[in-house]
């Protein structure tokens, strides 16, 4: 035990002297003062500093510091992006360069600093802006120093502190400090261990959090979401105020309530509106009905177009802008379809979430604004949920990046969590009936009908819907690229209009789809649905594995061979039940035809990290046997 | 065994017309198209004859480019109007009814309008919903609005007029875009003084092109006015491409660029004018003296503490070759390359870039070329078009087709070409969005322009694998040597990743393995040969069935997918340089084993010598051996020659399926 003690302090007396000597140089953050136990990353965060003060509900200000030695070209931290909108101004941006000794290679000039528009590829306009920056230089290892300030005139929330930054990065020394002014209050949560100091500094409340020497994180596949694996405090406010809009973010009943009001009134439809709501009703029975039909009018008439300005991240514009433009954002084409259905008399929600391929941790304990999208929600003993910037979903299809999460229902009493529905393996099915006939070449003519459910036929039905004749038969030609050279003769999917069923139909020609080889014929039973994704090898794998996407493909294939021969090895039967998912194959010969069976079916798992490697020969096994080729022999 | 091919794939195209003649017309012709007003015909349209499938079809697209000399000051001035209506033809093509336009914070956008036309009305787009987002720091705008009430059978149009000071090369006019164009046309007028060069990028001959001349005031005296008239009609859409800069190359388009001014005199002082472009000399002498082109390199004091640091670099080497390629090691490891390409450099000086240790493309061939004249080697620079900046054209000195600077030097009686900005390049091997054909050499004394090729390193590689059964395993000796642009790209994998997560991806999923023992050689050595020497445990190379034995010979390189999947192109395929690949296996046929059946050996040839495949078995003594070869010759496949290149690729693919079977004696 001592002996390690001495260890340490030599250690650090080592690290003190190295960082004197730096200092007394004029030299700063040389690479010999990172502990080795760092060095394997591709850049260390040398020192990381957020000081937010927030002076009222609706003034704050920031002052960030970031000091990052860059050990190679495979992080993106040699740049700085600075977000900024209406509320929130960029104030005194610096950088500077220093070499691994941590000498002084040159400071930032201002022209090297650019602007541009953050605008998402789905937004038409939006008023948020970036700054970026970045230094470049030739010899690793090197280290970059920025500084910054922003000057908020609203405030919406408070910044994160996420001290690690991605997977890969070390982290040497960090600090994040709120400072609260009379009036204003705040909240936080951690995932990893750590506590505030708290003090009192010019009649303001300090709250400081500091970590110091982690260790990088390896990305990993099917794991949780990054927001649980890497270190993140969220911090949020109680009272806030943006656009002379006063809100309380404390729990999510009172932060649903703002977004209420934010939004009330403007549900109004005019009078031409409502006739043409109660003429679209006038022949449905039920609210089921209602919904069915308003859904499709929404869908065939408005588009999505986004515009976000001011406080419009948050506000909708009002239905008769959706009436007048016959297009909106997510926001205002809920609030129109939530409107619609008023008309109709069935009583319907906003529900805030956060769309990703991940489900984000949204806790009923803390409240803030993770979300990104909005929803619609109709109660009753089936609730239904309307996806309004979709033209293609049936009413009632929640997408797989909306399934399995927590919303946020925008309610005249407040807000209120609720589950959006978990998807299971058995509602998103693939069923194919798969027809081959061989000749003697070898060629083949396949014929496939099949028939997909849930999340499994959602790109059947965008297809269905946007893809001309000729892209979806060249979507076809790519997706097929395992199969020999090939012709498309026939492709058909059809849609059900209110459930989420999809038929997709196709015929090819395939040439070579057997091999002829003197007097054996080589073929792969599993025409089509071949398994290629087999995950990556981990040795040491940390993070649970997790998959949210489940579904079940079954294939039956039939293969009518040309006279004559008869079977040398066929694939044997296999079925293997694991964690993760099934897969069962069997084949079988008879009058000349090969009967093959297969099911394949991944489930909903979330499981302890050393199951990874059962994963991963899961699937490894699934692939070979995929693979596997019936050889068979002409009778002589 | 392809893995490259799809990274390279480029398409590429066509012809260029310079010298037109036109048909004389005495009256002026009326605009092909009236705000507004919209035959029947066109609001009755459900679909586009020439493209069913078409989402939209633009019915009309109507440029006018006007040259302006201002009476009251001596600005010249382009004025544009453009007016374009666009019909929505299916519930996808609604979807996208939006519009981004950019333009220079010195244009100015006047007479704006937008609106959407069903039968049932007219929705115009209102002002508050059209938005003008700044841009790179506020040197450019975009102007963005979406068309309200969209639907089937929607026409949406728009149109305006634009101010602007840029008159030495005004906008070119694209006749194409990524959905179908029906009609259109582009004016262009000047005055009799200024003389314009005007460069066609087409894919078809004009279906009209008229001239027309008026009598108007220019430059303060009365003058005639000339209006050229272009008009393509039917015309198919883009096809969609994510390399977009590239796809700019194949849109039909018309470019045009200032030539000269002859100022009338009086007012003018007699002779007075102003040449813009003139000869290929001059355009070298123009870029020598520009500040931040030649002069960089003309005047010490704008690259002396390059010098300076260069200094020692060659001490002590006195082969003139080798001193040449110690200070291209030099500049190519004193620089981090911004990644941009641009024909001049955007630091101050070369000084300031060196000392900040970044810099564009020309920045850092330009420091060598300081380096290596200060070393009297001769040396020049080369101005180039990159891949993604499209096509030279030779006919006209136009500046602008440059994007990059490159270095020839003599040295011992030899050739190199040099460029220096990333650190997997070596002399003669440039980086390859510089193989774009040819470049032009910067030589002042020379009166005639003088063009490089820039040819492609030889690329090639070799892979051998020696397996022997060994019970239920199978060992595997793997080697692996690169040349060329292949070590260039397998050298930056290997150093991009770890390596083991390195050598999972180089010998994929298809089979169980372990690694004994991996060597890796000249990961670090550019212009060097790579190596990968694997030994490897495989518990499934061969799959045992009954008293069969069966083998896949290509093992882990085997290709999964075919290169081209798609049964039709309509843009050239090109793989950027030719290349060799070579594969051998030999087999140890296990004891007790007979060969059964292997599969056929077979040669394929593509035309004119332009590539070809060898797959060769053969069975001798205990061992089973096969080598194969697949070769291209040129970089650049049209897409007439499309048909044969896929079959090519086909029938590899199929070949690289087949099995070998051994049975038990």
């Amino acid at each position: 035990m001592k002996n390690i003690l001495n260890v340490i302090l030599i250690s650090l007396l080592a690290l003190l002297a190295s960082e004197a000597t730096a200092q007394k140089k004029g030299m700063a953050y040389p690479v010999a003062a990172i502990p080795a136990s760092l060095m394997e990353a591709d850049a260390i965060v040398r020192d990381y500093q957020i000081d937010y003060t927030v002076k009222s509900a609706s003034r704050a200000s920031m002052w960030e510091k970031r000091v990052i030695t860059i050990m190679n070209d495979q992080t993106y931290l040699n740049g700085l992006v600075i977000h900024y909108n209406s509320f929130c101004q960029v104030k005194a941006i610096t950088g500077k360069l220093y070499d691994a000794n941590g000498k002084l290679i040159r400071k930032i000039d201002k022209e090297e600093i650019k602007d541009y528009s953050a605008v998402s590829d789905f937004s038409i306009y939006e008023d948020s802006r970036v700054k970026f920056l970045e230094v470049n230089y030739p010899n690793y290892p090197y280290t970059v120093a920025f500084e910054y300030e922003l000057e908020y005139k609203g405030i919406r929330n408070y910044p994160d502190w996420s001290p690690q930054f991605d997977y890969g990065i070390a982290v040497q020394n960090s600090a994040y400090r709120i400072s609260l002014g009379k009036g204003v209050d705040m909240r936080h949560k951690a995932n990893f261990d750590t506590k505030p100091a708290k003090s009192e500094k010019d009649g303001m409340t300090v709250y400081e959090w500091t970590t110091r020497n982690l260790k990088p994180i390896k990305e990993e596949y099917y794991s949780p979401v990054d927001r649980e694996i890497l270190p993140l405090l969220r911090v949020a406010p109680t009272v806030f105020s943006v656009d002379d809009y006063e809100g309380d973010m404390s729990t999510w009943k009172s932060f649903g309530n703002f977004i209420y009001k934010l939004n009330k009134g403007q549900d109004v439809l005019s009078a031409t509106m409502k006739e043409k709501v109660q003429s679209l009703i006038a022949d449905a029975k039920t609210d089921e009905e209602k919904i069915a039909v308003l859904y499709q009018y929404l869908q065939k008439n408005t588009r999505y177009v986004s515009v976000q300005l001011g406080i419009g991240g948050w506000q909708s514009f009002d239905a008769k802008y959706v009436e007048r433009n016959k297009y909106g954002d997510c926001k205002a084409l809920t609030w129109f379809m939530k409107s619609m259905l008023q008309e109709a008399g069935v009583e319907a929600y906003p529900a805030l979430i956060a769309a990703s391929s991940k489900p984000e941790p949204i806790e009923a304990s803390y409240s803030d604004s993770r979300f990104n999208h909005v929803i619609l929600y109709v109660p009753g003993d089936e609730p239904t949920w309307l996806e309004c910037t979709s033209s293609y979903d049936p009413p009632g299809h929640v997408g797989r990046s909306l399934a399995n999460r927590k919303a946020l229902l925008i309610t005249p009493e407040g807000g209120q969590l609720i589950d959006t529905p978990k998807s299971e393996s058995g509602q998103n099915t693939g069923h194919a009936k798969i027809e081959v006939a061989l000749d003697e070449e070898g060629t083949a003519e396949v014929k496939v009908r099949s028939t997909k459910t849930g999340t499994s036929q959602e790109w059947h039905r965008y297809a269905g819907s946007s893809l001309s004749a000729k892209e979806l038969k060249e979507e076809l030609e790519e997706s097929l690229s395992e199969l020999p050279s090939l012709t498309v003769t026939h492709q058909e999917i059809k849609t059900d209009e209110t459930r989420p069923i999809s038929e997709y139909h196709y015929d090819l020609e395939v040439s070579k789809l057997a091999t002829i080889q003197g007097n054996r014929l080589f073929i792969r039973p599993n025409v089509i649905h071949q398994f290629t994704r087999v995950p990556d090898k981990e040795k040491e794998r940390k993070q649970r594995i997790i998959n949210q996407h489940p579904y079940t493909q079954k294939d039956e294939v039939e293969i009518a061979l040309p006279e004559g021969y008869a079977s040398e090895s066929i694939p044997e039967g296999v079925e293997i039940d694991t964690d993760f998912g099934r897969y069962k194959i069997s084949c079988e010969m008879k009058d000349n035809k090969l009967f093959y069976q297969r099911e394949f079916s991944v489930k909903n798992f979330d499981l302890p990290a050393n199951r990874y490697q059962d994963m991963y020969d899961f699937y490894k096994k699934v692939k070979k046997h995929d693979r596997v080729k019936a050889v068979l022999v002409k009778k002589t | 065994m392809r893995k490259f091919l799809t990274n390279g794939l480029r398409l590429v195209l066509l012809f260029i017309f310079f010298q037109l003649t036109f048909t004389p017309i005495l009256e002026a012709q009326a605009p092909p198209l009236i705000w507004g007003i919209v035959p029947d015909d066109d609001l009755a349209m459900t679909s586009y004859t020439l493209d069913p499938d078409a989402d939209k079809v633009v019915l009309c697209s109507y440029g006018t480019t006007t040259l302006v000399k201002r009476e009251a000051s001596d600005d010249l001035e382009v004025v544009y109007t453009r007016h374009i209506r666009i019909k929505i033809l299916t519930e996808e093509g609604a979807k996208d009814a939006s519009v981004k336009m950019s333009y220079h914070k010195k244009e100015k956008i006047f007479k704006f309008e937008a609106q959407t036309i069903n039968p049932d009305g007219v929705s115009k787009v209102r002002k508050e919903d059209v938005f003008d987002e700044k841009q790179d720091g506020g040197r450019y705008y975009t102007r963005k609005f979406a068309f309200p009430d969209v639907r089937v059978g929607s026409i949406i149009e728009y149109k305006y007029s634009q101010n602007s000071p840029f008159v030495a090369i005004p906008d070119s006019w694209y006749f194409q875009s990524d959905i179908p164009v029906k009609w259109s046309e582009c004016r262009f007028t000047l005055p009799e003084h200024m003389e314009y060069v005007q460069v066609s990028r087409v894919t078809k001959p004009y279906d009209i092109k008229e001239v027309e001349s008026r009598n108007t005031r220019s430059f303060g005296v009365s003058a005639t006015e000339t209006t050229f008239r272009f008009v393509l009609k039917d015309l198919p859409a883009m096809e969609e491409e994510s390399f977009i800069t590239t796809m700019d190359d194949y849109r039909s388009r018309i470019q045009f660029q200032l030539a000269r001014i002859d100022y009338p005199s009086p007012p003018y002082s007699a002779g007075a004018k102003d040449e813009f472009m003139t000869d290929w000399a001059d355009l070298i002498r123009r870029w020598m003296k520009a500040e931040s082109g030649g002069r960089q390199i003309k005047y010490k004091a704008n690259h002396k503490k390059i010098l300076n640091a260069a200094k020692l670099v060659t001490a002590g080497i006195t082969d003139k070759e080798k001193q040449m390629e110690a200070l291209f090691n030099f500049i190519r490891d004193s620089y981090s390359w911004d990644g941009n390409f641009w024909r001049y450099m955007e630091e101050k000086n070369l000084n300031t870039a060196f000392e900040n240790k970044s810099g564009n493309g020309t920045a850092i061939n330009l420091s060598l070329l300081a380096c290596l004249q200060a070393a009297d080697i001769e040396v020049y620079p080369v101005l180039l078009s990159t891949r993604d900046n499209g096509k030279l054209q030779k006919i006209y000195p136009i500046i602008q087709q440059f994007d990059h600077i490159i270095l020839l030097a003599k040295v011992n009686g030899k050739e190199f070409l040099l460029d220096a900005i990333d650190k997997e390049l070596s002399p003669n091997m440039i980086h390859p969005q510089s193989l774009n054909k040819e470049g032009l050499l910067v030589d002042e004394d020379l009166k005639n322009p003088a063009w490089v090729t820039l040819p492609p390193q030889a690329s090639d590689e070799l892979v051998n694998i020696n397996l022997k059964l060994d019970g239920d395993e199978s060992e595997a000796e793997f080697t692996g040597v690169y040349n060329g642009y292949r070590a260039r790209y397998k050298r930056k994998s290997y150093k991009n990743e770890k390596e083991e997560d390195y050598i999972e991806n180089r010998l994929g999923n298809l089979y169980d393995f372990e690694v004994e023992d991996a060597e890796f050689q000249n990961a670090d050595k550019p212009g060097k040969r790579f190596v990968e020497k694997m030994t490897l445990t495989v518990t499934d190379a061969v799959d045992k069935s009954g008293d069969n034995i069966y083998i896949n010979p290509l093992l882990m390189e085997q290709t999964e997918e075919r290169v081209f999947s798609l049964k039709k192109r309509t843009y050239p395929v090109d793989i950027a340089y030719p290349y060799v690949e070579k594969y051998i296996l030999n087999f140890d046929i296990p004891e007790g084993y007979e060969v059964v059946s292997t599969p056929e050996s077979i040669k394929l040839k593509l035309p004119d010598g332009d590539g070809s495949y060898l797959y060769l078995v053969e069975v001798k003594d205990k061992r089973i051996q096969l080598r194969s070869e697949e070769r291209l010759n040129k970089p650049v496949f049209q897409p007439e020659e499309y048909d044969g290149l896929k079959e090519f690729f086909d029938k590899i693919f199929d070949k690289e399926g087949e099995q070998i079977v051994l049975k038990k004696m």
